[in-house]
């Protein structure tokens, strides 16, 4: 089985004022009094932006909501709020929350968030990264020749790193408007962290609106049917991916 | 990115003087391509200030690829932020505040540190006079809350750490410092919520008065001294 190793859902919007400061912690820190599930406490971390055209490099301290069992995070930047899952626990084992979990965890965060300060976006985003199953070297050649032709000159080359990345649009209807959507997969082979690590296969899915309409115009309500497509479109990715491996 | 700038000056002024010579040069009318290539031949992995948690990578674009992307951090100047927009490019990378090498000395000591009113710890006299001149108090304080969540399930280091920011000023550490000791409200340790009230007593600001009235605790005793802090801060906070 694969394991997603981390994950994402954003909203784009301007929410400069949402910064470190009693009033604001304190909203927050009532918003998910009695969340169940998962503790969150306040904290800060520092960014650094550029400003352009006064070329100038800002830094300036941010706020987060961070889980005790520090598997999630939700960080207020300048033009987004992200919710951000990180797979591995305290001992660097990658935990096996299916891409369902994650989506509903990080909807019902996201959606405390924006009901306390009453927010909404312009942009609705989820990426996640996944590591499939351990595969032997014959099973990864034969992925491989799946998914890439290789050229001629690799033909009899040990390729020990690739990537394929495939960009598709896609719709979804949110209140009774047609959105257009990224939706983006990148499949690599590489090592995950150290450099004795085995070679895995590497997913990456991000799915977004699309940039060009910034529009404030998603609320909390509309994170349930953004999400429930990405559920439905990563794991038929992963489906279809994954189902490419045959020996 | 000026080619007269020698490779020795990038390394002596570090990354931050890249990423200004980056944007100084950064011209929309022309390919963004050039600078962002002449910026990641010049970056230096070791020097890093803008990268991730994880990854210690600087984030450059991929003009290419990375448009349709909306993975956090991964733009730091795009190409899709050009044109009629200029005016709102703000792309932000996150700042790693973990300071490893500090964090590992201030263990040690806090290991042997006793935290109690009015003994200053062997631990606030290391920030005083180890870290803050080296980086700052902003940066210790970022640097404390990191250490204060990454820690958040050892006790000793949640206590010494609220130790110490009580014995600074209430201004000199807001917002990060007040940050912290609301994250200890919400540890389930009583020892934590005890030392989380008495910075905030310590700091003595009718701003705490508010968010200590949010505050409960389970012991009746602490409870008492929490309504103490109250009134005593509606009395003479300042």
């Amino acid at each position: 089985m694969g394991k997603f190793l981390n994950y994402q859902m954003s909203i784009f919007g301007t929410y400069e004022h949402i910064k470190p400061g009693m009033n604001t912690i304190q909203i927050l820190m009532d918003a998910f009094k009695g969340f169940e599930g998962e503790i969150f406490i306040p904290s800060t971390i520092e960014i650094q932006k550029i400003e352009l055209p006064i070329n100038t490099l800002i830094t300036e301290t941010r706020l987060k909501m961070m889980s005790i069992s520090k598997k999630w995070e939700i960080l207020f930047m300048p033009d987004r709020i992200d919710a951000n899952y990180n797979g591995s626990d305290v001992n660097g084992e990658v935990q096996k929350e299916s891409i369902k979990e994650l989506v509903d965890f990080s909807k019902k965060i996201l959606d405390l968030a924006l009901s306390a300060f009453d927010l909404k976006g312009g942009r609705l985003a989820v990426n996640c990264r996944r590591v499939m199953k351990k595969l032997n070297s014959d099973e990864i050649d034969d992925f491989q020749n799946k998914l890439i032709n290789p050229l001629n000159f690799y033909n009899d080359k040990l390729c020990n790193d690739w990537s394929l990345m495939i960009n598709g649009n896609d719709n979804i209807e949110i209140n009774d408007k047609t959105e257009s959507l990224n939706v983006i997969t990148n499949i690599s082979l590489g090592k995950l962290d150290k450099i004795d690590d085995p070679v895995r296969i590497i997913l990456v899915f991000d799915i977004n609106t699309k940039p060009d309409n910034m529009s404030i115009r998603f609320g909390i309500k509309n994170l349930g049917a953004f999400g429930d497509r990405c559920v439905k479109m990563i794991g038929d990715l992963v489906v279809n991916i994954e189902g490419l491996v045959s020996l | 990115m000026s080619k007269s700038k020698s490779k020795n000056e990038y390394l002596i002024k570090n990354n931050t003087y890249l990423l200004e010579s980056a944007i100084e040069d950064y011209n929309p009318i022309k390919n963004n391509t050039y600078l962002l290539e002449s910026a990641i031949e010049d970056y230096n992995p070791n020097n890093s200030i803008a990268r991730d948690n994880n990854s210690n990578l600087l984030y450059f674009t991929d003009t290419n690829k990375k448009n349709t992307s909306a993975e956090q951090q991964e733009i730091l100047i795009d190409k899709s932020s050009i044109g009629s927009e200029i005016n709102d490019i703000k792309k932000v990378s996150i700042i790693d505040n973990s300071h490893p090498a500090f964090t590992k000395e201030i263990f040690e000591i806090m290991a042997e540190d006793i935290f109690e009113s009015g003994i200053t710890p062997r631990s606030e006299k290391f920030v005083r006079s180890k870290v803050i001149p080296k980086i700052g108090i902003l940066k210790t304080m970022l640097w404390l809350a990191d250490v204060f969540t990454t820690y958040i399930g050892n006790s000793n280091t949640s206590i010494g750490i609220l130790h110490i920011i009580s014995h600074f000023e209430y201004n000199e550490i807001k917002p990060i410092g007040q940050t912290i000791a609301m994250a200890g409200f919400s540890n389930k340790n009583i020892e934590v919520k005890d030392f989380a009230i008495k910075a905030f007593e310590n700091w003595n600001s009718k701003e705490s008065i508010c968010i200590l009235q949010n505050s409960e605790t389970s012991a009746k005793w602490l409870n008492e001294y929490l309504e103490e802090v109250i009134e005593n801060l509606k009395k003479h906070g300042e």
